[in-house]
């Protein structure tokens, strides 16, 4: 009996050490090597400030590098200050003291956001919290993230599996997008959305609309999770970014030719080819000449319609001037830029042109 | 004599800004020179005659006596303030489309 009691009581204690070890082993894991901030708050906290249109008197920062990190992934309207750089952006923060700041970085064993917080209630904010999951909890939980445009650029360069779609109004999509987007207006989502794509599970969505403060692109968002699509996320920076950061050509680096002004044959040649619509072709001989035989993808504009309408004339592709000698297309390049001088994706065709009825061609360049 | 040494200095100077002059023009950009000669000189003096002043109205060798000495030229008055650089694209233009040039000009 004895010897019951005591193999029964050695087993208890072996297993009672055994289970304190793993904790204390855990802890030891998770114990966090810098000063935790005093205020942590949860997913759901943050869910309820990290929405488009963005609330007031809330400011939600990403303490991480801007790049990989946030440019990557980041939490709806959050704004980059890295911990690396906070008295150097302290700027930015909001005037007012009492705007509830929410820090986060890249979970548990993240202390940059802790960092952070701590120097912000030093300045004097008083309503100052640590999301102390951070990022990676935001990603389990949260229908959709947000990204930097350098990504999209990445992704685009890469040739990833992704559909970036724009949310404007059409019109809008129609007068520039980011290039290789579909357009599909928010308010037009339920009857468009055949334009998705079929693959739901691996495809990344990168919805976009009009920037920072526009609310289209999330709601997109938000709807496409609802349809199954599983990688869901929001480029906020939108076109406007998109303009400012890459050109309003969409992306499209033209290669200039050996004369000033001039495109390089043979890239535009391969431009015209594969992607034609990534440039605006304008040929600028008479209606007469154009009719006879064009490029397919090029509009007619006689020299003297484009000093009228230059101030006309959209933007948001690379530009080229055409003609049959590249007389008038040079012309026609130095009236532009005489007429709008800040237009920089400006060209034309310094070659002899044949073209057939059936619009085939045959370009020349000259020497 | 000292007057004689004046008039021949002034002689000397005037024929070597002249030769000078011709010997520059030439080799400008004719493409831009094109443009410019629409903005500054077509648009003010030569588009209200049919079809304006072309540069195959004229030969090579016509041209470069006339912009040996551009203050002669009769619109002269009439023209913007044009750069010597713009002046000389304008010149390649009309003397590489001159009536005797390659390439004549039509209207490409």
């Amino acid at each position: 009996m004895n010897r019951k009691i005591i193999g029964i009581t050695m087993l208890l204690v072996f297993a009672l050490t055994a289970i304190s070890g793993v904790a204390l082993a855990e802890e030891k894991k998770t114990t966090p090597k810098f000063k935790q901030f005093h205020s942590l708050v949860d997913y759901k906290f943050v869910a309820q400030y990290a929405k488009m249109p963005k609330p007031k008197g809330v400011m939600i920062i990403d303490a991480r590098p801007y790049k990989p990190k946030y440019i990557n992934g980041y939490i709806p309207t959050s704004v980059s200050i890295p911990a690396s750089q906070f008295d150097k952006m302290v700027g930015q923060l909001p005037e007012s003291k009492d705007t509830t700041l929410i820090f986060y970085c890249g979970g548990f064993a993240c202390g940059l956001s802790h960092k952070s917080a701590w120097k912000a209630e030093k300045l004097g904010y008083t309503n100052v919290h640590v999301y102390a999951a951070g990022f990676p909890d935001w990603k389990k939980n949260a229908p959709y993230y947000s990204v930097g445009l350098e990504a999209v650029k990445n992704m685009m360069a890469k040739g990833e599996n992704y559909a970036l779609v724009d949310a404007r109004p059409y019109k809008k999509y129609l007068a520039g997008a980011i290039p290789s987007a579909i357009g599909i207006p928010e308010k037009q989502f339920a009857k468009k959305r055949g334009m998705l794509p079929i693959d739901k599970a691996e495809t990344t969505l990168i919805y976009y609309c009009g920037g920072y403060k526009c609310a289209l692109s999330h709601k997109s968002a938000i709807k496409a999770r609802y349809l199954g699509y599983k990688k869901v996320v929001v480029a906020e920076a939108g076109y406007p970014g998109w303009k400012e950061m890459y050109g309003s050509s969409g992306g499209v680096e033209v290669q200039a030719g050996e004369v000033e002004g001039a495109v390089d044959t043979e890239w535009l040649l391969k431009a015209l080819k594969e992607n034609p619509e990534s440039i605006l072709l304008i040929d600028v001989r008479d209606p007469e000449e154009y009719a006879a035989g064009h490029f397919p993808s090029a509009i007619n504009m006689s020299v003297d319609m484009v000093e009228k309408k230059a101030m006309e004339i959209a933007t948001d592709k690379p530009i080229v001037f055409n003609c049959s000698t590249g007389a008038r297309a040079g012309e026609a390049f130095y009236l532009f830029k005489d007429i709008r001088p800040d237009v920089k994706d400006v060209f034309y065709l310094e070659a002899t042109n044949d073209f057939g009825e059936d619009n085939s061609y045959k370009v020349h360049p000259n020497k | 004599m000292n007057r004689k040494l004046i008039t021949i200095a002034a002689a000397c100077l005037i024929t070597f800004f002249t030769v000078s002059m011709a010997f520059a023009l030439g080799g400008g950009n004719g493409r831009k020179g094109k443009f410019l000669y629409r903005k500054n000189c077509y648009k003010t003096c030569h588009e209200e005659k049919v079809g304006g002043l072309s540069p195959a109205n004229k030969t090579q060798a016509e041209w470069t006596a006339i912009f040996s000495d551009t203050s002669k030229i009769p619109c002269h008055d009439k023209w913007p303030a044009v750069p010597e650089k713009d002046l000389n694209d304008i010149f390649t233009y009309l003397h590489d489309y001159a009536k005797d040039s390659p390439s004549p000009a039509k209207c490409s």
